[in-house]
């Protein structure tokens, strides 16, 4: 019955931040709109619970975002799921407790996995369909991608700061006395 | 056994992720999708309005000598205001013509579509706005879009069912034939990826441009018509060592704050 729970928990909470992380896209305020709470919400939820399950709902989410996007269909949800994959490998063999500093290795590997696949497309695909009219704008691509990493990490360390005061899942001797 | 239950886990996640991707393509998934995207678009315009009305609501408010500028500007509006009643019955009859006009446009096949901006592009820095009309209206790849009183801004580059994504003009990967409104008719390419500016490219150095001048699509493109305004003049880049002078061109409208397009549906 829990499992049933935990999983409806995972669906809504799926659907939610999908939805929410559009609502913000047009947010006036800066910081706002460089969160990626898709990848925020499943590198906490592996972290809770670290097993490939998990990430079902992560593709419900990306084909959510999928219609928010120019991008072809599927590439997004792809690009969401190999870092999302790259993540739960290094939670699950790496990581050995949970810290500030591990979420903000895996955060930031997560969301650079992400961008960076979605740049490669964008730079080696579509600029040879396409060109770029401007070399500039690989600057603020990159400025871009900086600011969305630094954002979205910021935010999931206040995140562990609150969920460290209601969770004993955050606990290093959890971890090890649960993997062991 | 631990090791294998988890690789055979991540293998059932990629096999149902495929799944997924073959039944969108196939179009099993496609009422689901379209139901999820009608059920959310109007909250999501609304986010957009919103979204814009406090960005400009921030912006006024900002600058507080420009606040009591545009204040006195303001009073001495109100002086002028009686003065211009007059023309507002003149123009009321007007209206009420040009009313007629557009109930006759809407029922035209070829009168723009409305539909609504619901969100940016969601992965990339790039200009690209999504609106809430897609192929099921007849949205197609290429189709022109064009804001309030047709000023244009910008092409579909990808359409989904429901939803469709508009490329803008300001985009660096965005390249439109665009003519000037001088004495030349000059015709050149017009290219984003300048910030909020255009640029004209491709201007025959013989030809002479002058600031102010406006700028139109020249309809040498199949998809776009000919006669959309699309921005004016303000700096002229004439260099002897280039073989053709550019032209920096001001959009006639803020890209940043697009609410309602119409979509120019082309029936071929």
């Amino acid at each position: 019955m829990r499992r049933i729970l935990v999983s409806i928990f995972y669906l809504i909470g799926a659907v939610a931040v999908a939805f929410l992380e559009v609502a913000l896209l047009n947010s006036p305020f800066f910081t706002f709109n460089h969160l990626n709470l898709t990848i925020v919400f499943f590198v906490v939820a592996c972290l809770l619970n670290p097993n490939p399950h998990v990430l079902l709902p992560a593709i419900l989410s990306g084909l959510i975002l999928e219609q928010f996007t120019s991008l072809p269909f599927g590439l997004l949800t792809v690009s969401l799921m190999i870092p999302l994959v790259i993540t739960l490998i290094i939670i699950k063999n790496v990581v050995t407790n949970r810290s500030v500093w591990s979420l903000f290795l895996v955060v930031s590997t997560s969301v650079l996995g992400f961008r960076i696949i979605l740049w490669f497309y964008r730079v080696f695909f579509l600029a040879s369909l396409n060109g770029l009219n401007t070399v500039g704008t690989l600057f603020n691509l990159f400025n871009y991608i900086f600011y969305n990493v630094l954002i979205t990490t910021i935010f999931s360390i206040v995140l562990f700061v609150l969920i460290n005061r209601l969770s004993r899942r955050w606990n290093p001797k959890y971890v090890h006395s649960g993997q062991r | 056994m631990y090791r294998s239950s988890t690789t055979r886990q991540l293998v059932l996640v990629g096999g149902i992720l495929a799944l997924v991707l073959i039944f969108h393509f196939v179009g099993i998934t496609s009422p689901l999708e379209d139901y999820t995207v009608r059920l959310t678009r109007t909250a999501l315009s609304q986010n957009q309005s919103l979204s814009v009305k406090v960005r400009d609501q921030y912006r006024f408010f900002a600058n507080q000598t420009e606040f009591i500028s545009l204040a006195s500007q303001c009073f001495d509006d109100q002086l002028n205001q009686s003065i211009t009643d007059t023309e507002i019955k003149k123009v009321e009859a007007e209206n009420a013509e040009l009313r007629a006009l557009l109930t006759f446009k809407k029922r035209n096949p070829t009168a723009p579509l409305l539909a609504n901006v619901i969100s940016k592009d969601l992965v990339s820095a790039q200009q690209i706005i999504i609106i809430d009309k897609g192929a099921v209206e007849g949205i197609k790849v290429g189709d022109p879009v064009v804001a309030r009183n047709g000023i244009f801004v910008g092409l579909i580059t990808k359409a989904n069912n429901t939803t469709a994504a508009v490329r803008l003009i300001n985009d660096n990967q965005s390249k439109v034939a665009v003519t000037l409104l001088n004495k030349d008719k000059s015709i050149g390419v017009l290219e984003g990826g300048f910030g909020i500016s255009l640029k004209m490219r491709f201007i025959p150095r013989n030809e002479i441009i002058s600031v102010g001048d406006k700028v139109i699509s020249s309809g040498l493109e199949s998809s776009i018509p000919y006669g959309l305004s699309i921005g004016t003049v303000s700096v002229i880049e004439n260099e002897a060592y280039k073989p053709f002078q550019e032209a920096v061109i001001d959009p006639s409208i803020d890209l940043s704050k697009l609410t309602v397009l119409g979509v120019l549906i082309n029936s071929d």
